[in-house]
């Protein structure tokens, strides 16, 4: 499990790789925490590379999603073709609250959209 | 029918004992050649059933360890292999759960309760047992 990121002039680009299981979703979590907590930051959250996306992960990125959203910031989701990610947010009804993309381009233009 | 020999381990309630029960489930759905699909869920509802159980069992969970058995039983058609997972936390039925229903906005989440929903859609039958004082929960994937 990795997490690292990549800022832009206008977006923040956190990429996870690997298993999002319980015990990999505590060790990433207050560095996840750390980097969506800025004010009125525009994020796209990488997890094309994850291999496994437990409740606990889901949960990182839905506490995280909120905290940058009370910070007048967005974030989004860019799921590349990684079908079972994207099964497990659909199924869960999370990519209806954050939005979800397999195009790395209109998941950019859907970070910077006004909030 | 032919039953493979029961495997078991027992484990620490903590998130070091979930990493242990993941990679010692692994091994074993590899070993008996389990199919891709039914491992990869295996693999989901072992970590969701573990996570719960460390979050929401209350102080019992975590004063004795969890045990796990494993055992696959060849059917006429098929196979089902079998995870039964115990621990000593608070009574917990997965069957009896309702998961609640979707929040509209980002807002209106409150984190939490994924879990056993994800575990009810992913096995082909649960099986939920209190027993001297113990949750045993028994999840059953079939295979052709």
């Amino acid at each position: 499990m990795a997490i690292h990121f990549n800022d832009t002039d206008s977006i923040r680009y956190v990429v996870i790789d690997g298993r999002l299981d319980g015990p990999e979703s505590d060790a990433i979590g207050i560095k996840f925490s750390l980097l969506s907590n800025f004010q009125g930051g525009r994020m796209v959250v990488d997890i094309s590379k994850v291999t496994f996306l437990a409740s606990l992960g889901i949960r990182l990125l839905v506490v995280n999603a909120k905290n940058l959203k009370a910070h007048g910031g967005r974030m989004v989701l860019f799921v590349g073709d990684n079908e079972s990610v994207a099964e497990s947010l659909e199924a869960t009804g999370i990519s209806a609250l954050i939005p979800m993309f397999t195009n790395l381009s209109e998941a950019n233009q859907a970070s910077l959209v006004s909030v | 029918m032919l039953t493979h020999p029961l495997e078991s381990i027992n484990i620490e309630a903590s998130l070091k004992g979930v990493g242990v029960a993941n990679n010692w489930l692994s091994g074993l759905l590899e070993q008996y050649h389990v199919p891709a699909n039914k491992a990869r869920a295996f693999d989901h509802c072992l970590d969701e059933v573990l996570i719960n159980i460390i979050m929401h069992g209350g102080p019992e969970a975590k004063e004795s360890q969890i045990s796990l058995s494993f055992f696959i039983q060849a059917l006429v058609n098929g196979a089902e292999a079998n995870l039964t997972i115990t621990d000593s936390g608070i009574p917990f039925n997965p069957l009896k759960f309702t998961p609640k229903e979707l929040p509209k906005t980002l807002d209106e989440v409150v984190p939490g309760g994924l879990g056993v929903g994800i575990i009810q859609r992913m096995s082909d039958r649960l099986k939920y047992e209190r027993e001297d004082g113990r949750n045993v929960l028994t999840l059953t994937m079939q295979y052709l």
